[in-house]
């Protein structure tokens, strides 16, 4: 069946068509699509029921095999047999907790309340880390990082899904292509280049007339919120978002004046004019903006707390008003309970709740940026991004690079479901949906360096207010148990009568996939922004392609792999 | 160059466009026509590339068409007067010449931008030699004579001078500690320029007694005209003092006549170095502002120095950046300095990595910054003397890469084994592939990817005596640091090993075994001829011993002159001289007069890679490219947006004008773009996108596209930093929060402005928004830059906060509010969208 057609009113044709005679006159509407064409675009609720995203892309592949383990597959330990065993993660894998058993059901183990598995409290003098073992996730097969421990409460709130097996049909192995598939939500199309968070922004009808609609903080716009109609905002530092004129500040009401002027003169087309032309514009209707966001990106004005004890340190909470620890640690002083009760000059490192270094002061910075700015304006989509996950060499276990990297994001997910619960403003904890990407899982075998290779399926973390996880019954963990619509398959690659494991399905060596990251971002997209099925179909091309069985899952029609469909989380 | 291009008719309205006489621009059209009220009114397209557009008109078909001077332009619209004459009309056009666009394409693509000095050299000068000349110097840049790594200290009389605003009229000349120095032509004048307009001091060529006007005090009282040493006349003046100075009270000074508080002045002077360890201060009373001080041992030119630094591995990172910056500033050699960019950023490896390297060996944290910056400077250094070789292949730079120690570590190859059950690390073997040779999805899959990850098992790093630096079968060294420790460990530790870093193969590490790249796979049929079909797989028989090192060598020279290899590395080269949207993976060069004009320049390069001989010359591509008539015409026009590093050298490069004396009218330490040390997170490289030179995270290196460098954030920063640049020296926000202690990078727009313009000019706002915007956009014509040009002039008669009316006429030329005035309209031209291009 050929695929039904997939089109975006391109803004160069349609300019070519309505806007280029009247260039001399009105330069200045270049940016306002015709209210004709808004309200063409904008059916369906994106944009207008409240709803918001918050978006974290792990750059470099995240191993999701370290992420949430199949502890209970055999595999995971060893891919050899009785009499030649192979260890098949011997320096990086998770280590069974003796005291638990993985295979029962229940919620998920929370080390925020207790010292080990086997139940014995802890007293607040404990450091923050102090498990160290696979934490059991309480669905009879998976367990998580324990470095994700902050993730526990989330989970058991119902809040937080956990997706394995994420994939997609012909998986590239190469960073920058992967992340261009995952980013404009078409792997391998010569003609969709622009950004799936860009276009859902257009649908909603407001990308061309409100100043701020998709965001990001980084050091770069990202591919998911690129594209040529209309200007999405990226902030790289949120103090110094203005011009500084000359001479000294004063000439910087004049630059702007100017400069708006000199943006507004028409000159021929050349290959990336009308890019700038956009992004200068929205410089200049965002300067407003960020500016009277600015008290609140700074250190000073981080101020937020969570309301509860935090990882069961009771004296710091009792020493400190009666509040937890600050959500986003963007100095020492503000990581977890580094700063001990009783003196500001008793410090204690082994209590920081996320390493303390400049990868962490900039991704709190940035995340805290982009929650405030979800949270204070119309902005529908945020985000940013944290690097690093490209671990070849030296990967490390319980502890080490890896661990360290998903401590940032185990205390993010933790601190965005106090933010938004503590301080809603513009956005609830009900109406923000927390994402994570990236472009693929590790291999499942470790190289010779103590690190992983490029791979195939990966993991995702959804959480948010309105998420349908955990509830006694039901399991917030997805695609990662022998009983999922597609099975996961235990033990090693090429088993008599078996085949392989699915941590081998692909190549002897990469986990397969169950979903596609398509069905997932397809399925927030239509239940949580509200985009109605039209939409839909041109914001995730891929859903307009029944063979692609995004929505009920089925055999993939581009290489036969059956996958799960939308993951029903919401 | 002049021709019609549209004819519109009113009295019947007829209209009917005149075919182009010139391919070029052959894309302007009048678009609307009207009449309402007595009054005429047209528009037209813009096109590129156009230096005048003009309404004419005709009062019937059979008369001349005539300029029509009654009506008012504005962005491509021309609105005749209320009840003027009507008629026929139609748009003249004056295009750009071909040798101007295409001065322009060559100075944005292959240099960093346009100069002043290089634009007079190439085309508006007396006797300019043209662009095809330049195109052939800067092939051949072993011909240029190139002495910034290699110069002396300044010696004879060196010229100084400072500006700023006075409270004070008095002139002070003072030591650090006792010495002597020879002084002349001392000079002070009112406004910013040196030597312009009357000497406010007197005697300052010292060719009368010091006294009366030059009055000594307390340590420099033994002071003394000289006859020994002069830099005009016979005299001058020797300053001694028997120990330090500070002003007043205790230094040599004159009071200069027609003092006014807050008027800018200018100092100048000549002194010769005596190389004593003491420091000459020239201040005005009462402030710090005029004051300049300087070291009577002259050091060694900054780039001279740096590269010294480097040669003996005393620079960090940002010694190295500075350096590097520094030579793409100033360097006559353009395309080199571009050309080592892109193969830097192509081959491009990661300086932390290799610090977190020898971390495992050493504890002091300066010793490993050094290390790792020799790593990345030794491969930069190899780079450039191949570029340097006319017939420098493709090969020669992979092979560069490959055995560069910074790539070994950055790509995990240092620690990968295929011994035994180690499974080898995919991870240079991939990129090796995807990045630097076939491009990704081009001609390989995952299992060419494992089966050459076997292949570089083996190559990694070793300490081994300075003459065995590029030899990867030497033994580790034997010499120790300090024989006398006992400890057996300690001995025999590499911290106590005195040698080089270098790649060395470790035989026990490498995969003996045999393997097959490529089992069977044959060149795609869209290649055409004379690739297509041909089978080129790769079997490396087994291999034992040192021999095994062949293995990677076999790869190097299958991998480098594929088609696969010509076809991506000649569309990284389009992109980035042409424009970003050149593909690999999807020409059909079967027909080439079906394919697009990109698609054959692609081609055409693949032909002069696989025809030379040997293979894979780069100058023979860049010459195919520089011959095109995509890179000639608009094709390479202001297509393309300037990276950070392109933008900030640029900016520089823009007012960088030879004054004389040694003077220039931009200057940058380099340090001032770069920052000082190598986790500087605040300098403006990091600033506008984590431009991180020599030190990328990620192996693709920085993108040609400009959408990956633009957003609200980055045009913040863009503009921070070309606002600061235009702040004069003594403005106390300068600084701008960029990590540096010093902002050093300095323009003088005024003396440029005054080196370019008859005086009676300075004073027109129109005459000095045309002369920038010639400088700034020499590629986009002055038709075009209408608009620019008439926001300039309201932007000169605007004053500085934005709303009252200010006639820059009515400005002093030598007062610190003109100055200031056209210091902030080059800032807001070089903020505007257009300075963004290249």
């Amino acid at each position: 069946m050929k695929p039904e057609s997939f089109q975006i009113l391109s803004r160069r044709s349609f300019m070519d068509q309505s806007l280029k005679t009247a260039l001399g006159v009105a330069m200045s509407t270049l940016v306002d699509i015709p209210p004709v064409i808004r309200r063409a675009l904008a059916e369906g609720d994106i944009g207008i029921n409240g709803k918001k995203i918050l978006f974290i892309f792990l750059r470099g592949a995240n191993d999701a095999l370290n992420s949430v383990s199949p502890i209970m597959d055999p595999a995971y330990f060893d891919m050899g047999t009785a009499a030649t065993p192979i260890p098949t993660r011997p320096d990086i894998g998770l280590d069974k907790d003796p005291a638990v058993d993985y295979s029962k059901s229940g919620p998920c183990f929370d080390a925020t309340q207790m010292a080990d598995g086997a139940g014995t409290a802890r007293g607040s003098a404990d450091p923050v880390f102090s498990y160290a073992n696979a934490i059991n996730l309480g669905n009879g097969f998976a367990a998580l990082h324990p470095s994700l421990k902050f993730l526990a409460p989330i989970y058991n709130a119902g809040q937080l899904c956990l997706i394995h097996r994420v994939g997609y049909p012909r998986q590239s192995r190469s960073h920058f292509d992967s992340q261009n598939f995952w980013e404009t939500a078409a792997p391998y199309s010569n003609t969709v280049r622009d950004g799936l968070f860009y276009r859902a922004m257009v649908e909603s009808g407001l990308a061309s007339k409100e100043p701020l609609t998709g965001v990001s903080v980084q050091r770069s716009l990202p591919q998911i919120l690129r594209g040529s109609q209309a200007a999405m905002t990226n902030l790289t530092d949120t103090g110094r978002y203005s011009l500084l004129g000359v001479p000294g500040n004063t000439g910087a009401a004049k630059c702007a004046t100017f400069l708006a002027e000199l943006n507004h003169h028409p000159f021929p087309d050349k290959d990336n004019r009308e890019m700038l032309q956009l992004q200068y514009d929205n410089l200049n209707q965002t300067l407003g903006i960020f500016s009277d966001l600015k008290p609140n990106f700074s250190d000073a004005g981080n101020i937020f707390r969570d309301d509860g004890v935090t990882d069961g340190d009771s004296d710091w909470f009792n020493a400190n008003g009666h509040q937890g620890y600050y959500l986003f640690p963007t100095k020492a002083d503000l990581n977890g309970g580094y700063v001990r009760p009783g003196s500001p000059t008793t410090k204690n490192a082994a209590k920081y709740v996320v390493p303390q270094d400049t990868t962490s002061v900039e991704f709190f910075t940035n995340l805290k940026a982009a929650a405030l700015i979800l949270n204070k304006t119309g902005a529908v989509v945020a985000g940013t991004q944290l690097d690093g996950f490209d671990t070849h060499s030296n990967q490390g276990s319980a502890s080490g690079q890896h661990a360290n990297l998903q401590r940032r994001i185990g205390w993010a997910m933790y601190a965005l479901q106090k933010y938004f619960t503590r301080y809603a403003d513009k956005a609830a904890w009900k109406d923000v949906i927390v994402v994570t990407l990236t472009e693929f899982g590790r291999t499942t075998v470790q190289n010779s360096n103590g690190g992983t290779d490029h791979a195939e399926a990966g993991v995702m973390w959804v959480a948010g207010g309105s998420l349908k996880g955990y509830n006694g019954t039901r399991s917030g963990v997805l695609g990662c148990h022998p009983n999922d619509a597609v099975k996961w398959i235990t033990g090693p690659p090429n088993q008599a009568g078996i085949g392989d494991g699915s941590m081998f399905g692909v190549a002897d060596r990469y986990l397969k996939r169950a979903f596609d990251y398509r069905s997932v971002l397809g399925e927030i997209i239509r239940k949580h922004l509200g985009a109605t099925d039209t939409q839909l179909k041109r914001i995730v091309p891929g859903y307009a392609d029944k063979k692609e069985n995004l929505l009920a899952g089925g055999i993939s029609g581009i290489d036969g792999t059956p996958i799960i469909g939308e993951p029903g989380i919401l | 160059m002049r021709h019609s291009l549209a004819l519109y008719g009113l009295a019947a309205f007829l209209s009917w466009a005149l075919p182009p006489v010139q391919a070029q621009a052959a894309t302007v059209a009048i678009t609307a026509f009207s009449k309402t009220n007595h009054q005429v009114g047209v528009e037209w397209s813009p096109a590129p590339a156009i230096d005048s557009y003009r309404v004419q008109r005709a009062t019937s078909l059979a008369d001349p068409f005539l300029d029509d001077p009654t009506g008012f332009y504005s962005d491509f619209t021309w609105q005749g007067t209320n009840a003027g004459p009507v008629g026929f009309y139609r748009i003249e056009v004056t295009p750009l010449s071909d040798a101007a666009l295409l001065t322009a394409n060559l100075l944005n693509r292959i240099a960093y931008g346009p100069t002043p000095d290089e634009l007079d050299r190439i085309l508006t000068g007396p006797n300019p030699i043209g662009p095809d000349a330049y195109i052939t110097e800067q092939l051949n840049p072993q011909s240029l004579p190139d002495s910034l790594d290699s110069e002396s200290p300044s010696s004879g009389w060196t010229y100084v001078t400072a500006t700023g605003t006075a409270t004070a009229g008095r002139l002070y000349l003072y030591l650090s500690a006792a010495g002597s120095v020879y002084l002349d032509d001392v000079t002070v004048v009112k406004g910013t320029e040196p030597e312009t307009g009357a000497n406010l001091l007197s005697n300052g060529g010292f060719e009368s007694a010091l006294l009366p006007k030059w009055i000594s005090t307390a340590n420099f009282s033994t002071s003394v005209q000289s006859a020994d040493q002069a830099h005009t006349g016979t005299k001058s003046l020797l300053l001694v003092g028997t120990a330090a100075g500070a002003g007043s009270g205790n230094a040599l000074y004159q009071d200069f006549t027609g003092f006014v508080a807050g008027q800018v002045y200018t100092l100048s002077f000549w002194y010769l170095p005596t190389n004593q360890n003491v420091k000459l201060t020239a201040r005005l009373s009462g402030t710090d502002v005029g004051k300049v001080d300087v070291a009577l041992t002259p050091g060694l030119p900054r780039i001279t120095a740096a590269y010294q630094d480097l040669v003996s591995l005393k620079g960090g990172l940002g010694t190295l950046r500075s350096w590097f910056v520094q030579r793409a500033i100033q360097s006559p050699r353009q395309l080199l300095e571009v050309m080592s960019q892109f193969v830097e950023n192509h081959f491009v490896t990661e300086y932390s990595k290799s610090v977190d390297y020898f971390d495992r060996f050493y504890d002091d944290f300066t010793l490993m910054e050094r290390l790792a910056t020799s790593l990345e400077f030794r491969e930069m250094t190899k780079w450039r003397a191949a570029l340097l070789k006319p017939d420098c292949t493709f090969k020669e730079l992979l092979r560069i890469s490959a055995e560069s120690p910074a790539q070994i570590i950055y790509l995990d190859t240092v620690d990968s084994r295929g011994d035994g059950n180690n499974v080898a690390n995919e991870n240079y073997s991939r990129e090796v592939l995807e990045l630097d040779t076939f491009g990704v999805d081009n001609g390989y899959d995952q299992q060419d990817i494992v089966a050459m990850s076997r292949a570089w098992t083996g190559w990694a790093l070793k300490v081994v005596d300075g003459t065995n630096i590029d030899n990867p079968l030497a033994l580790q060294t034997t010499n120790k640091l300090d024989y006398t420790l006992t400890n057996a460990t300690a001995l025999t530790s590499i911290s106590n090993l005195s040698g080089v870093w270098a790649f060395g193969f470790r035989s026990t590490r490498h995969n003996a075994k045999e393997k097959i790249i490529f089992p069977n796979k044959t060149v795609p049929a869209r290649f055409g001829q004379p690739w297509a079909g041909k089978n080129y797989q790769l079997k490396l028989l087994a291999r034992a011993g040192n021999d095994g090192i062949n293995d990677g060598y076999d790869v190097i020279n299958h991998l480098a002159d594929q088609p696969f290899t010509q076809e991506f590395i000649s569309v990284k080269l389009c992109r980035l001289l042409v424009h970003e949207n050149f593909q690999h993976g999807v020409y059909d060069y079967r027909d080439l007069a079906a394919l697009s004009n990109e698609g054959r320049l692609v081609h055409d390069c693949m032909l002069a890679w696989e025809n030379g001989a040997p293979k894979g010359q780069i100058w023979k591509v860049l010459q195919v490219i520089l011959s095109s008539d995509l890179f000639r015409k608009n094709g390479g026009s202001m297509q393309k947006v300037k990276t950070p590093l392109e933008f900030c050298v640029s900016a520089i490069r823009a007012l960088r004008s030879d004054l004389g004396k040694g003077r220039f009218s931009a200057t940058s330490d380099g340090t001032s773009i770069v920052g000082t040390t190598s986790s500087s997170s605040s300098s403006p490289l990091i600033r506008m996108g984590v431009m991180k030179l020599f030190n990328r995270v990620e192996p693709d290196g920085f993108t040609e596209a400009g959408a990956g460098w633009i957003s609200g954030g980055t045009l913040a920063e863009r503009a921070h930093f070309v606002e600061s640049f235009m702040m004069s020296a003594s403005d106390t926000t300068k600084l701008d929060g960029m990590g540096i202690t010093v902002n050093a990078n300095l323009a003088l727009p005024v003396s440029l402005l005054k080196q370019r313009l008859p005086s009676a000019q300075w004073s027109d706002p129109s005459a000095v928004a045309s002369m920038f915007l010639g400088l700034l956009f020499p590629g986009e014509g002055a038709g075009n830059l209408e608009g620019y040009r008439a926001t300039s002039v309201r932007f000169l008669d605007t004053s500085d906060n934005g709303t009252a009316a200010s006639p820059f006429r009515l400005l002093d030329p030598s007062s610190a509010a003109y100055d200031t005035r056209v210091r902030a309209l080059v800032a807001l031209l070089m903020t505007s969208p257009r300075f963004q291009e290249q």
